[in-house]
């Protein structure tokens, strides 16, 4: 994998999700892997992407504004940054570990 | 199942119900009343669940055993509480956007 991972997380108010990024972090820091590289995960409401999307890689959406994907993905599309909705059944079990391999698999496939 | 994950369980079943319900609204918008009936349905499922979890919290507290609250918790409750509403009206706008429809092309010929 790159280097360099940022990933932003999106939701209504970036409320539940700012506890899943303190649980990505976690899974991060507890890596022999990744705990050396450049990665940052953060969350903000989906109504600020236009505000951070340059600082970052990859968008990953809660599943409960999965409607407004396609408004997102033409925001996203413009700054050629992949973007998805968080798998439902990890984000509803809290699994860190699956969202923190779908954000190096989207950022891995990525066209540079 | 901790306090933490149960909120995070009903967040997200209620929260994605939510969103497909919005895609129904889409989806009877643009006359594709079969898909919008479908959506429905899975937003119904997810709803139920979620609804499920809930009852399971009140359940426990009526049998003497307390339940820790969060802001979390609430924040659950509220997103449960927004889509079960938001499924009677949508439910009932989809049925409106039916009759109006009949009446007008019944009112062409």
């Amino acid at each position: 994998m790159n280097n360099k991972l940022h990933i932003l997380l999106l939701c209504n108010l970036g409320a539940s999700t700012g506890i899943l990024v303190s649980k990505m972090k976690e899974v991060v820091n507890n890596s022999e892997k990744l705990k050396n590289k450049d990665i940052k995960i953060e969350a903000r409401p989906a109504g600020e992407l236009n505000e951070h999307i340059t600082n970052f890689d990859v968008l990953l959406l809660g599943p409960q504004i999965g409607h407004r994907f396609d408004e997102l993905k033409e925001l996203a599309d413009a700054h050629q940054k992949p973007i998805e909705i968080i798998n439902s059944r990890d984000y509803g079990t809290m699994n860190a570990g699956n969202i923190v391999k779908q954000a190096i698999v989207m950022n891995s496939q990525k066209v540079n | 199942m901790e306090n933490e994950q149960i909120s995070f369980e009903i967040i997200s079943k209620a929260g994605e119900a939510f969103s497909i319900l919005v895609k129904a609204l889409e989806h009877a918008r643009n006359g594709k009343l079969e898909l919008a009936e479908e959506s429905i349905k899975n937003s119904e499922k997810l709803m139920n669940e979620a609804h499920n979890i809930q009852t399971n919290l009140i359940v426990k507290e009526a049998n003497g055993v307390p339940n820790e609250f969060s802001v979390l918790l609430i924040h659950a409750q509220d997103t449960l509480m927004n889509t079960i509403l938001m499924s009677t009206i949508v439910k009932e706008m989809i049925l409106m956007f039916n009759t109006l429809k009949k009446e007008l092309t019944c009112n062409e010929q």
